[in-house]
């Protein structure tokens, strides 16, 4: 087999999976295909997709961000407190909201690269920490963002999804970092991290990096999640720590680095996020639907382990 | 004129000298070979010039400059900086990106900042080629064969045009095809003017493509010959020759006599990717060693019986046939294993000596039929007659193993077995980073062992320690035993010629 399809093999299983969920979609909304249904739909699935990127790039590194709800929760809050009428002050609740996860990412990659400490313990007692600093910054549900943007959000802009538009500047953006050298570095590091730092690699500035750029996504889930419910709420984060490494997971990103790509973690939002919702049509409790999540995740894991053992035996 | 010189250069770990006094020099246009038994020093000595490791005392100069000094430390980004580039037997490659994202790790070429494929497979090409190897650069890099890995290494060595190249055990994975790859880039650098260091095990190999070899034993230069005024003899016989003295034991005295019955008969043992045609007899009372270079195989031969590595093969006990699948069926009939990796394998280090040393026991120690809750006197009366007669230095039982020096969690690591009266014993470099005395002690308790009716089989890259040691020593080359040494033919010179040899012993 050539190695330009062997490239692909990893989202073939995921994209075909994804076809029979559309497909059964289409048959219970026909209307799933409509400007308004993207619209509604990519707004409800923008922070998932954003959150997983974030976490798909602490993965990479061989970690895990157990904090990643919790500064979803602080982009979003300090969002909304500081959001103003007018593109200017939102632009500056934007920059300001991104400046604050991006450091708060930035902070975990220092304590994992140059205290040396584990990711899982790092980002675990960062989770707590920012949990309060949320809480500080907004006790308690509300805060202000423009109807103007939440409607035009929410419902479309002269035609065009923008929940949509966002997740696919942010994908193109990550493209772009993933060309760069610091992007190959990320997977070398992840995968042989002795061997990258024998080979000159700055590997504690990777990592940083790394959790950095993670912050910046988390940061984008908060403000998208603020604007598509057109207010703010300090404990909203909280699921999505388990839910980003659910979709990582079902992407076959490595827990212990190096391995996975992107397009895949995208697809494994979308897979989970439109399952959730077909089961939403279909009434079934929603216990039961996170019954059917766990099995979906441990089953699509184990078919792919044991696709790959008996490739390398 | 010099580009590299070594100048008196000492270093210690942990209080151990492993270099004393070194010096050497690497002319420019040269090729230098580093000699030596395992352990005598070859890679710390590298090490120091690759920036890994910094020399207690003594200079290194590269190019006339002191690189141990100044306000940056030697590092192995400045040492490439510089023009030094290193192979080593360990592959530094990240097995999960292509042969070309490897070739340039870590100083991919870009445009505008960003790394373009179709430029790191252009550029990748010539290199993959210079050193011989014809395969697509996009293929991920874990997919290749060993040997081929090794070969990226060389072509991710020579992007930076090194003026110096070092070759450490490069060639260890590689067929005769390679091997001639590699001797052509050798070849080719020489001619322009750059220098090469090279390490091998192999002695056609160092033969082939050496200027000069320098020989170095237990840390010391022995001597430094012009390869015109050597030979393979004369090498081997600078690199050994120590005195044994009491260090070992007497042997056991029926060497020559018809042995006893083997408990533990192996035909035909094979591990996939290993070893194959494994044939040994363990017999009540005796020690045998598996000599050879590192990596031959030996570990996995312990491995597999021990029932840690998946094998096939005739496996017989009191000439019955036996499956060793899991270790819990290996410890069930007896068998024993002291890992060479004591600290993950061995041992729990985190726990106390008293936990490590009545874990195998704890059946026994387990009141019969009663709830199974261990017998604590039961077990603190175990542990201080191991303690007491293994004479294991610990504060008190309670102690954390890691807490103990390498040489006393060597010997909870053997002492933990013999409450369970194995009849097999395996052992994996009982002794590496162990002090002179404790080693001493161990063969002396080993030899103890097998005298008491126990058959021990020791694998070791030392070959003193198998001479004085063992009363038979089968020597492994790539997987195969290609010689058995036994009584009067088990020296330190025969086994070492066996070793690098390797096969042509067989066809003489």
């Amino acid at each position: 087999m050539s190695e330009r399809i062997r490239n692909h093999m990893d989202v073939l299983g995921l994209c075909a999976l994804l076809a029979v969920v559309l497909v059964t979609y289409q048959r219970l909304d026909p209307t799933l295909l409509s400007p308004s249904t993207i619209t509604i739909l990519s707004a409800q699935f923008l922070p998932l997709i954003l959150a997983a990127v974030a976490q798909t790039i602490v993965m990479l590194t061989g970690g895990v961000d157990l904090s990643l709800g919790p500064v979803l929760s602080l982009g979003m809050a300090v969002f909304v407190v500081t959001a103003a009428d007018g593109a200017t002050g939102v632009l500056a609740a934007m920059a300001l909201a991104l400046a604050v996860t991006v450091a708060a990412g930035a902070a975990n990659g220092a304590l994992v690269a140059y205290a040396g400490l584990p990711p899982i313990i790092v980002t675990l007692a960062a989770s707590f920490l920012w949990t309060g600093v949320t809480l500080i910054v907004l006790p308690q549900p509300g805060g202000h963002v423009p109807a103007g943007l939440v409607s035009a959000y929410n419902l479309g802009w002269y035609g065009i999804a923008l929940p949509a538009l966002a997740v696919v500047v942010a994908l193109a953006l990550w493209k772009l970092v993933r060309t760069t050298r610091f992007g190959l570095a990320l997977y070398a590091v992840g995968g042989n991290e002795h061997g990258a730092y024998a080979s000159g690699i700055d590997t504690r500035r990777v990592k940083i990096l790394a959790y950095g750029f993670a912050g910046l996504f988390t940061g984008l889930a908060g403000i998208g999640l603020a604007i598509q419910t057109g207010s703010g709420d300090p404990n909203i984060g909280a699921p999505y720590t388990l839910n980003s490494i659910a979709v990582a997971v079902l992407g076959g990103i490595s827990f212990f680095g190096g391995v996975g790509r992107m397009r895949a973690t995208l697809l494994g939002a979308l897979l989970l996020g439109l399952l959730t919702n077909l089961l939403l049509f279909t009434g079934i409790s929603t216990f039961y639907q996170l019954i059917l999540q766990g099995v979906v995740l441990v089953v699509a894991v184990a078919v792919k382990t044991l696709a790959t053992r008996e490739r390398t035996a | 004129m010099t580009l590299l010189s070594v100048e008196n250069v000492s270093k210690s770990f942990a209080g151990v000298r492993v270099l004393r006094d070194v010096s050497f020099d690497v002319r420019p246009g040269e090729v230098l070979g580093l000699v030596g038994e395992n352990g005598a020093g070859k890679s710390t000595v590298l090490s120091l010039i690759t920036g890994l490791l910094a020399p207690d005392a003594g200079t290194v100069r590269f190019d006339g400059a002191r690189v141990h000094s100044g306000i940056r430390a030697w590092s192995p980004h400045r040492a490439r900086a510089a023009g030094i580039a290193s192979v080593h037997q360990e592959l530094s490659l990240n097995p999960h990106q292509s042969v070309a994202e490897n070739v340039f790790l870590g100083a991919w070429p870009t445009r505008g900042g960003l790394v373009r494929h179709r430029d790191l497979v252009a550029r990748a090409r010539p290199l993959l080629s210079r050193v011989g190897l014809d395969v697509d650069p996009l293929t991920r890099a874990g997919r290749l064969p060993l040997g081929a890995q090794q070969l990226v290494e060389l072509a991710k060595a020579l992007t930076g045009d090194p003026r110096l190249l070092i070759l450490d055990e490069a060639t260890s994975a590689l067929d005769d095809d390679q091997v001639r790859a590699v001797f052509r880039v050798v070849d080719e650098l020489r001619a322009a003017g750059k220098s090469v260091v090279i390490v091998t095990h192999r002695m056609g190999e160092l033969f082939a493509v050496s200027d000069r070899m320098t020989v170095l034993k237990d840390g010391e230069v022995v001597a430094t010959r012009e390869r015109a005024a050597t030979d393979h003899d004369d090498l081997v016989k600078l690199m050994v020759g120590r005195e044994l003295s009491d260090m070992f034991p007497p042997k056991s005295k029926d060497t020559a006599a018809v042995p006893a019955e083997p408990v533990l008969t192996v035909r035909g043992l094979a591990v996939p990717g290993s070893c194959a045609g494994i044939d040994l007899d363990l017999v009540p009372g005796r020690v045998i060693g598996l000599g050879g270079l590192q990596g031959q195989g030996q570990r996995e031969v312990l491995r597999a019986l021990f029932g840690l590595r998946r094998h096939s093969g005739q496996i017989d006990m009191d000439g019955r046939p036996c499956r060793l699948a899991t270790p819990r069926e290996a410890i069930r009939r007896g068998i024993g294993y002291v890992p060479e990796d004591r600290k993950t394998e061995g041992l729990h280090i985190a726990h106390s000596v008293r936990a490590n040393l009545s874990l195998p026991s704890l059946r026994a120690l387990a009141p019969a039929r009663s709830l199974t809750t261990v017998s604590r006197r039961q077990e603190a009366r175990l542990v201080a007659g191991l303690v007491d007669s293994m004479r294991i230095k610990a504060s008190s039982p309670a102690q954390e193993v890691r807490r103990l020096s390498g040489g006393n969690q060597q010997k909870v690591a053997l002492a933990k077995w013999l409450p369970t009266k194995p009849r097999v014993l395996l052992l994996a470099e009982p002794t590496r980073g162990i002090d002179v005395g404790t080693k001493r002690q161990i063969y002396h308790h080993l030899r103890e062992l097998a005298d008491s009716g126990m058959a021990v089989l020791v694998t070791s890259g030392d070959t003193m320690e198998l001479v004085g040691l063992c009363d038979e020593v089968a020597v492994m080359y790539e997987g195969s035993i290609v010689d058995r040494l036994v009584g009067a033919e088990l020296t330190e010179e025969r086994l070492v010629h066996a070793s690098v040899v390797g096969q042509e012993v067989t066809h003489v």
